[in-house]
C-alpha cells in the first residue's frame, strides 16, 4: 500500500461516517435505522476496489467499536456488535471488498447495467443474508427476521442505483483510484 | 462537530491505561454471550452503573448518550417478549445494555489519542502478516481528522448546488464531492511523502 492508498482508505472511512449524518430514519417497528451509510459502503468498493474499499469500511468499524458515535443516530461502541444489527455491520467490509473485486474485474466493460448488478449483489444480497441470519439466530426465527429486514430493501435498492450512477459517471475520471491502479500494473 | 465523547476527569477509571480498558471491554464483549442467567447480567449492569459513578461522569451527559440505544433496546425487548419468551427478552436487553454502558465508559474516560495509540500497540502482531502498525495507526488518526473535513466539504457542495437549484439532485452532490475527495487524497499523499512518510 502506498501512502496515497492509506489516505484514500482514511478519506472513504470518513465519508462513510459523514453519510451517517444524513437524517437517519428510525421507524419504531424496525430495529435497524435507515441510513445513507450503506451508500458509502457501495461507493468505497466501487471507487477504491477490493482491498482499499474493504479496508476503508474496516477502519470505520474499528472507530465505531472503540466508541466513536459514528453510526447513524449517534451510536457507537462495542455494544453495537452484539446488538440486533450486528450481522449487517459485520457484512459491510465483506460487501465493499466483493463490490470492489467485481468492479475491478469488470472494469473494461463497466457500464450502468454491470454497476447496478454488482452493487445490488454486494450491497443487498451480501449484507442482508448475514444480517438476517444474525437476527434469526437472536431468537426471532427466519420468517420474522426476513419480514423485518425486507422493509429496508426499497431504500437499499435506491442507494444501489445511486452508487451505480455515481461510479459510472466517475468511471472516466483521470484520477479514479481503480484506473490509476490499472495504469500502474 | 463533536467526535470524541471524552469527559475530562481524574478518577481511577480515567487513569487506567487505555490498552487495559480496551482489552477488558473486548473480553467482556465475548464473555457476556456465555452468560445467560438474568441475575448475573443484572448484577453486571449494576456494576456498570457503579463504575459510571466512580468515573464521576455527569448523569445528564450519560443519559443523552444512552438514548439513541434506548429505543433500539426497548423495541428489541418488546419483540422478543412477544415472539419468544420474556426471559430471552430480558437476557438480550440486559446484555445489550451492559455492552452499551461499558462502551460509553471507555469512550468517556479515554482520550481519542490514547485510544489510537492503544490500538496501534494492539495491532502489532499483524506485523507478521506484513501490516505495519504505525501505518495502521496513521490511517486511524487521519480518519478522525478527515471526518470534520469531509463534513465541511459536504456542506460547501450542498450549499453551492442549492444556489443552482439542485438541492434535490443527489448525483450533483455526490459526484463533485467524490472528485474533491480524490483530489485531496493526492494532495495529502504528496504532503505525507514530502514529510518522509513514503512507501
Amino acid at each position: 500500500m502506498s501512502t496515497k492508498d492509506l489516505v484514500l482508505v482514511a478519506l472513504f472511512a470518513a465519508l462513510i461516517a459523514v453519510l451517517g449524518i444524513f437524517p437517519a430514519i428510525t421507524i419504531p417497528v424496525l430495529l435497524v435505522p435507515i441510513t445513507a451509510q450503506t451508500l458509502g459502503v457501495m461507493l468505497a468498493g466501487s471507487l477504491l476496489g477490493a482491498t482499499r474499499g474493504g479496508l476503508a469500511v474496516l477502519v470505520f468499524l474499528i472507530l465505531v467499536a472503540v466508541g466513536l458515535p459514528l453510526l447513524a443516530g449517534g451510536r457507537g461502541g462495542l455494544g453495537v456488535f452484539g446488538g440486533p444489527s450486528a450481522g449487517f455491520l459485520i457484512a459491510w467490509p465483506v460487501a465493499a471488498f466483493v463490490i470492489g473485486w467485481l468492479t475491478e474485474r469488470a472494469w473494461t466493460r463497466y457500464g450502468l447495467v454491470t454497476a447496478l448488478g454488482i452493487n445490488l449483489f454486494g450491497g443487498i444480497v451480501l449484507i442482508y443474508v448475514p444480517g438476517i441470519v444474525w437476527l434469526a439466530a437472536g431468537g426471532l426465527g427466519f420468517g420474522q427476521a426476513t419480514a423485518l429486514s425486507s422493509a429496508f430493501v426499497p431504500g437499499d435498492v435506491l442507494k444501489a442505483v445511486l452508487a451505480s450512477l455515481v461510479s459510472v459517471t466517475l468511471r472516466r475520471y483521470r484520477q479514479h483510484p481503480i484506473a490509476e491502479k490499472r495504469a500502474k500494473a | 462537530m463533536l467526535l470524541s465523547l471524552y469527559i475530562d476527569g481524574a478518577s481511577p477509571l480515567h487513569r487506567c491505561p487505555a490498552g487495559g480498558k480496551l482489552t477488558l471491554l473486548a473480553c467482556t464483549g465475548i464473555g457476556i454471550f456465555l452468560v445467560s442467567d438474568p441475575a448475573w447480567l443484572a448484577a453486571l449492569l449494576v456494576v456498570c452503573l457503579g463504575l459510571i459513578g466512580v468515573a464521576r461522569l455527569p448523569p445528564g451527559v450519560v443519559v443523552r448518550a444512552v438514548l439513541p440505544f434506548a429505543v433500539l433496546i426497548g423495541v428489541f425487548f418488546g419483540l422478543h417478549a412477544l415472539l419468544s419468551s420474556l426471559e430471552t427478552a430480558i437476557v438480550i436487553a440486559l446484555r445489550f445494555g451492559v455492552m452499551v454502558l461499558l462502551g460509553l465508559l471507555l469512550a468517556m474516560t479515554t482520550r481519542l489519542s490514547a485510544l489510537v495509540a492503544a490500538l496501534e500497540t494492539g495491532l502489532a502482531p499483524l506485523r507478521l502478516v506484513g501490516v505495519r502498525p504505525e501505518r495502521a495507526g496513521l490511517v486511524l488518526s487521519m480518519t478522525i481528522r478527515f471526518i470534520p473535513l469531509v463534513a465541511a466539504t459536504y456542506r460547501d457542495i450542498a450549499a453551492a448546488q442549492k444556489a443552482r437549484g439542485l438541492e434535490r439532485n443527489v448525483l450533483a452532490l455526490m459526484v463533485p464531492m467524490l472528485v474533491k475527495l480524490l483530489r485531496r487524497a493526492d494532495a495529502v499523499g504528496d504532503a505525507l511523502t514530502a514529510r518522509g512518510l513514503d512507501d
